[in-house]
Parts: C-alpha cells; structure tokens; sequence
C-alpha cells in the first residue's frame, strides 16, 4: 500500500484526531486525561453493551475481528470441488481438485466463505490433500469470544465430528462464544471462524476449562472449497 | 479374467468407500468396505494367497487416507491370512459364524489403527473412539455374510479358491 506524502496539514489533522473524542472546552493534561479516561470508559461500556446484545440475539460471529494486513496483501482464492473423502476410518481429510498447477501449496488454509475447515497438508500437481479440522493430527492456535473477553487456546481434532479447545482457563469461555483463528503466521490470517462452542464445563476443577466446539461448517456435505494462497 | 472382476471389485468398493453418503451411514459410521472381501477370502482361499489378496486390497486405502503408505495393507493381509490359519477351527459356511469371525477380525483391525493413532497423534484420544470401532466392526460383520452370498451367486472370487481345505 503505498505511503501519502506527510505534509504538514496531514500531520496536523492525524496527531489531533483523537482530541475529537475530548469533550469541548478541556484545556489542562488533568482535564484532558479526565477527558481520556472518560472517553474510554464510555466507549467500553458501549463495547460491552455490544457484545451483550449480539449475544442475546445469537450472532456473536460479527465480534470476530479481522486481519487487514493478511487481505490486503491481496491473496489468492483458489476455488476447488472436493473429490474424495479420506478412505481410512479414523482420519479426517478430503482430497481437492486442486494442486501445484494452480498455486496450491503446503500449510495453506482451506476454508468455505469465511469459515476454516482444514489446512493443505499434502500437494500434487493437479491435486491436494486437505486435513480436516476434525483429524486427529490436526491443530489450530485460536481464540474464544465471550461476554467478559478472549481467550486463546489450542482447537484440536478428535477424529469424531467434534473439535476440542484446550488450554483455555475457566471462567472466561462461555457455552455459544464464537472461535476463531488467531493468526501470527504468514499464511492463516486472524479471524477466520472455526466454529461455535458447544460445551463449557470444568468437571475437574482444576482451573482449565473442557470446551467443545462445533465446526462452522459441516464437515461431511462440503462440495466446494477456498484455498487461500498469499503471495510469496 | 479373474484378475479384471477383482480389480473392479476393488475399484468400486474404494469409491464406496470415499463417496459413502452421510446419510446412508449408522450414527455416522459405515462399514469397512474393502476389509470385507478381505475377510471372506481369508475364509476360503488358501493363507499365502488369502494375505496377498488382502494386502491388495488395503492397498487403495492407503493411497486415499492420511494414514502411512502400507499400513492397511498389512493389517488386511494379517487378518486375512490369520483367518485362513484358523478358520478350520470353525464351522465357516455358516452366516452367523462369518458375521462373528469378520466382526472380530475388523475390530482387531480397526483396534491397531486406533494404537498406531494414538502414538502418533497422543492428543487423539483414541481410546474415546473404541465405541465407534465396535460399530463399525458389527457393520462390517454383518456384511460379510452377504458377500459370501454375492459370491456364490456372481462368482466373484473364482479362481483365488481353489487349493483351499473348507470345513
């Protein structure tokens, strides 16, 4: 993206736009501190009257933060049928119609819509193999979404139809709060949805919380799939 | 000739296999398609011959699955072959017999894949999917009996019999 040239002005109105959020007439660093701690208290209390509301309508999807250093990097979606399922009983991956020849490369992320399912995990030429959320081997670092904040944690597959978030503590999660991906890598961006969790208990009360998720997608009916593909 | 039937048969219970619709399955299981003419040709062919066909015929699941290069294969050449080196211990012919002999076998079958799972993926949990295994090895049993009838009807293991001592 390129830069704009600063010029003075620019600089001017950058450095005074947060002063906007002030109320009128604050002058002293007391008084604008005052301002400050207001403005944000304000703007929490909206925060959380926000989540609530999305909450209680059962569309806390839309908290999910997004990535806009990954998409502006422009990436590549490569659409792809989904050929065949994984033929062993245990294992969760599906193989896709597309490969090497199209841009498809190891470690990159599969996904539908905005919703990850899995992570390429073998290429060929004109095929890849795409493990599953839900195989065995597969891992995710990710973040739960409730009322009272985030949480991160690691989603992990049980080779069953359901994901499993460890590493979380108790308290935060709660039962509905979307999770998604947290990114830090070059290939899979933040906010992409995993799922929704379906279970929040602490049976053992050790402080970690077991939670289950169900995956955004099925995972059994997928036909068509994304491969995103930044640039190199 | 008998090679081409096998290797259509092959074929088309691999596509069974990677195209099974969710809806036809049992509590989202199906049966191991490819284990059960494993399973009735270790209960009329000859051992060596029953583990070389067996190992065919896990072949397609490897080349289709996560899993390592030759690890069906060598489960079903195992089952198979063993089931040939017992089976005179049983009376075979009869269905129910097949049904129990191949639910025991894919379950020991499907046990090892579980084992090998669970070194190589510890956070798998794979004891969790012990029930699965039971179902899947009570499907898979009951459908090895109907393939014997397949058989004897549409000959479709003729000529990997012959040489084989039946109870």
């Amino acid at each position: 993206m390129p830069l704009l040239a600063p010029s003075r002005s620019n600089l001017k109105s950058l450095a005074a736009a947060p002063l906007r959020l002030l109320p009128a007439g604050s002058g002293t660093p007391a008084a604008q501190a005052e301002g400050w701690r207001e403005a944000f208290e304000k703007l929490a209390r909206e925060n959380a009257e926000l989540r609530e509301r999305l909450f209680a309508k059962g569309d806390p999807g839309r908290l999910v933060p997004l990535d806009p250093a990954y998409w502006a990097r422009n990436p590549l979606r490569i659409e792809a049928a989904v050929l065949a399922r994984d033929a062993s009983p245990f294992r969760g991956s599906v193989l896709i119609s597309a490969g090497a020849r199209e841009g498809v490369r190891e470690g990159l992320p599969v996904v539908v819509g905005n919703r990850l399912v899995g992570t390429v995990a073998a290429v060929d030429g004109l095929t890849s193999r795409v493990r599953l959320l839900t195989d065995p081997g597969a891992v995710v670092w990710a973040q739960i979404l409730s009322r009272g904040g985030e949480a991160e944690g690691a989603v992990r597959g049980t080779g069953g139809d359901r994901l499993e978030m460890e590493r979380v503590a108790a308290g935060v999660p709660e039962k509905g709060g979307p999770v998604y991906t947290v990114g830090g890598t070059a290939r899979i961006p933040r906010g992409l949805l995993i799922g929704t969790a379906s279970r929040v208990e602490d049976l053992d009360r050790d402080g970690v919380a077991e939670i289950e998720v169900e995956p955004a997608v099925p995972l059994d009916e997928i036909g068509i799939v994304n491969v995103l593909a930044p640039p190199e | 000739m008998r090679w081409l039937r096998f290797t259509l048969l092959a074929a088309a219970l691999a596509i069974a296999t990677v195209r099974w619709p969710p809806g036809l399955r049992a509590a989202g299981f199906a049966p191991v398609f490819l284990l059960v003419p494993a399973l009735e040709i270790g209960l009329v062919a000859p051992a060596a011959r029953a583990a070389a066909l067996g190992w065919i015929l896990g072949l397609p699941l490897d080349l289709l699955s996560l899993e390592p290069l030759g690890w069906h294969a060598f489960l079903f050449a195992a089952v198979a072959y063993g089931l040939a080196r017992l089976r005179g211990a049983f009376f075979a012919d009869h269905p129910v017999t097949r049904a129990v002999l191949g639910a025991g076998a894919t379950f020991l079958v499907l046990v090892a894949l579980l084992v090998r799972l669970s070194f190589a993926e510890p956070a798998a949990a794979a004891a969790g999917r012990l029930p699965a295994a039971i179902l899947m090895s009570l499907l898979t049993g009951a459908c090895v009996p109907l393939f014997a009838s397949a058989d004897r009807r549409f000959g479709l293991l003729r000529g990997f019999t012959e040489g084989s001592r039946r109870v």
